[in-house]
């Protein structure tokens, strides 16, 4: 995998195995996107909704319902863009080359982002096992996520760069 | 003729703390740490929601990482909730209390 910055886009660079595992990320947040905050599973909805700012905020019930139904729909907007990535994926490559405009890469990352925090929530992991060895994690559906994890850590990482956000010193 | 020397009648006053709220910078706008968002992406959503440059986001996202939390603006309370969604959407842990 590879990004290379241009002045109005990125172009990814994903082999096979990247891009399988890419759209299988994608089709994956484009099933959660759906699912009302109500019905996520309780830990999903802790990451992507944080129930415990409203109390601190001084949020009424009313306001509560309005706040997360926005967030919601926010989410759901984004995925026409997921589904249009996921097709572009489909048509597959060795390599695929991949030309994302700039102002398109911001809804990448935040999905991206959104799926890491997903997949830590729905399988427990925390810091311990995000700095340890995955592959001395027993647990198959853990060791899956923090593979998956660890890869879109290496993706964002290239996009900032591409977009000018990485740094050397970090 | 009248002259009426009178002076204009005093502002109701039933509105002045829904007022003062609204105009007041007192609403904070924290983030907090958490074990796994990124400090570059942490970096990224400062520069890009609040317009830091990168040497204060950088400064606000190593409070977070080592101290925990870290107040990230003093604003009104309409604008301390825009600030506060757009963080969220992003995945940070975030939060809005009252100014001390």
């Amino acid at each position: 995998m590879q990004v290379n910055g241009y002045p109005d886009f990125l172009e990814i660079v994903l082999f096979p195995t990247e891009t399988a595992l890419l759209r299988s990320i994608l089709h994956e947040i484009h099933r959660a996107y759906a699912i009302p905050a109500d019905q996520l599973e309780s830990t999903v909805r802790s990451v992507w909704f944080s129930g415990e700012g409203f109390r601190s905020a001084e949020m009424s019930p009313e306001d509560i319902e309005e706040w997360n139904q926005a967030l919601h729909e926010f989410r759901g907007q984004n995925r026409v863009r997921c589904h249009e990535w996921i097709l572009l994926l489909a048509q597959g490559g060795d390599p695929l080359l991949w030309r994302i405009g700039k102002e398109e890469t911001d809804t990448l990352l935040t999905m991206l982002n959104d799926y890491r925090l997903y997949q830590a929530a729905r399988n427990h992991i925390g810091q311990a096992e995000m700095e340890g060895d995955f592959a001395l994690v027993e647990s198959t559906a853990q060791r899956m996520a923090l593979m998956e994890i660890r890869f879109l850590d290496w993706l964002i990482e290239m996009l900032l760069q591409g977009l000018g956000f990485g740094s050397q010193e970090s | 003729m009248v002259h009426v020397n009178a002076a204009p009648p005093a502002p109701q006053t039933d509105h002045a703390p829904e007022i003062k709220n609204a105009f007041e910078k007192g609403w904070s706008v924290i983030v907090w740490n958490d074990e796994v968002n990124q400090m570059n992406f942490v970096v990224y959503v400062f520069q890009k929601v609040l317009g830091f440059d990168r040497a204060k986001a950088r400064k606000h996202m190593l409070e977070v990482h080592n101290g925990g939390k870290s107040c990230v603006a003093v604003e009104t309370r309409e604008k301390a909730e825009f600030y506060w969604q757009r963080i969220q959407l992003y995945g940070l842990h975030v939060t809005l209390e009252r100014a001390a």
